[in-house]
């Protein structure tokens, strides 16, 4: 009797504000389930993409100093030819124009692959900002505002509380979570989309650095050989007296023979975007991807950065 | 059960055959260039040393050229791709510009509403 007394009371009086709650639980609800739809996890795409753009601007540098290698190859290959006793002025002049047309080549195809790399600078630089926290923040601090400006407009709608939170924080709480969402569709729907166009775009550009860089380390190489032959190995085999800095030269001259391979960062890079985004796509343990590319891309940046400082000091 | 043919030049796709050819002449290319064939061709009559040095300008030559082909088709192919790549940059500038209307649109009705809540004290 007592139970049927409160039971019929509870609903026959049910007040406006407990409506007001249940109505506010249910929105709640149903944004937070929203927010997983997008199955996009907007703080990898944002360590993605932030790694992408760093990418895209080391590999610019790297580009133009396998552009410098490949010219100062092409010049010790002449210097090689010129030395044959049989060639007539004009044979010089046909092998210098001859390799002249090769370099020319290679550096417009290098111009267009850098340019090309502005295009997808432009595409990570739009996917960053896209997935960063700060791209929504002033969404999320509007909504925020308009959830406090619901709780000032009704005093008793102000006061309450669902499960001891106050109903303006709650309504704060759910206005992020639903600009959180419409993010993470934005980010699903962009994967749905392009997922085939990136994913050729990350196979082609890794082929290309991986040939950029394998001729790199080979040019690179074939220079160093000939400055060790100078500098050490010739006067070594010589009876004559050793020059004075010959031990400096020696050391320069292996530890930069040494460092040769690190050229492979670059291919390395290219391959870990790739790899990063094919992860990012399955949506699994995809963490260590977005790790692996950040260090790859670091180690970029220090060959690039190094190359350049070594280039300064011996032009 | 099926015999393996062996693969032979003629057997070989085009990009095979390239790719086959370019490492040959990188690997002569290094042999060319060890200290022992550097020196073992000073030691050579002038006539021997002349064609071995022609010959090593041919092949780097060669090896450039088939580098440049390669590269040249995989910049072709990021040409072509460069379309789908401005669209997909473009999709991303416009959820990008509808979150900025979403935050307008919010802005205005937190606007309304702190002038409607100075209008009408209680609801």
């Amino acid at each position: 009797m007592r139970t049927q007394y409160w039971v019929g009371k509870r609903f026959a009086m049910l007040p406006k504000l407990r409506r007001t709650r249940v109505t506010l639980f249910a929105v709640c609800c149903i944004v937070f389930l929203l927010s997983g739809c997008g199955a996009a996890r907007p703080g990898r795409f944002e360590a993605f993409a932030v790694a992408g753009t760093t990418y895209t601007k080391a590999r610019g540098e790297f580009l133009r100093q396998s552009l410098e290698l490949y010219v100062d190859r092409d010049s010790l290959e002449l210097r090689k030819q010129h030395a044959a006793t049989n060639l007539s002025v004009a044979d010089r002049q046909q092998l210098l124009d001859a390799q002249d047309k090769i370099v020319l080549e290679r550096v417009k195809i290098v111009d267009d692959l850098e340019r090309h790399g502005d295009v997808l600078r432009l595409y990570f630089a739009a996917l960053s900002q896209l997935s960063s926290s700060k791209g929504v923040a002033g969404a999320e601090s509007a909504a925020s505002g308009l959830a406090a400006e619901i709780g000032k407009l009704s005093e008793s709608l102000g006061a309450s509380s669902i499960g001891g939170v106050p109903i303006g924080t709650v309504l704060s709480r759910a206005s992020g979570f639903a600009i959180g969402a419409f993010r993470n569709r934005a980010l699903a729907r962009h994967l749905e989309a392009n997922a085939a166009t990136i994913n050729r775009e990350l196979w082609l550009e890794e082929e290309a650095l991986r040939l950029i860089t394998e001729e790199m380390i080979a040019d690179q190489t074939v220079l160093r050989n000939e400055a060790r032959r100078t500098m050490v190995t010739v006067p070594y085999r010589a009876d004559t007296p050793l020059p004075a800095d010959w031990e400096k030269a020696r050391r320069v001259q292996l530890l930069a023979e040494a460092g040769i391979a690190r050229a492979k960062a670059a291919q390395d890079a290219a391959r870990e975007l790739r790899l990063a985004y094919e992860a990012l796509c399955k949506g699994a343990n995809e963490n260590a991807g977005v790790t692996d590319l950040q260090s790859a891309v670091s180690r970029l940046v220090r060959f690039v950065g190094d190359f350049a400082a070594a280039q300064t000091q011996n032009p | 059960m099926a015999t393996l043919t062996p693969a032979t030049p003629g057997s070989l796709p085009p990009h095979k055959l390239r790719d086959a050819m370019k490492r040959s002449l990188k690997e002569t290319l290094e042999r060319m260039d060890s200290d022992e064939y550097v020196f073992a061709l000073d030691a050579l009559p002038e006539a021997d040393r002349n064609a071995a040095l022609i010959t090593r300008g041919e092949l780097f030559r060669t090896w450039r050229q088939l580098s440049n082909l390669e590269l040249a088709s995989i910049r072709d192919e990021l040409v072509r791709n460069e379309a789908e790549l401005r669209k997909a940059t473009d999709q991303l500038n416009a959820a990008i510009q509808n979150l900025a209307k979403v935050e307008k649109v919010l802005k205005a009705a937190t606007a309304f509403l702190a002038a409607a809540s100075k209008a009408i004290p209680f609801l």
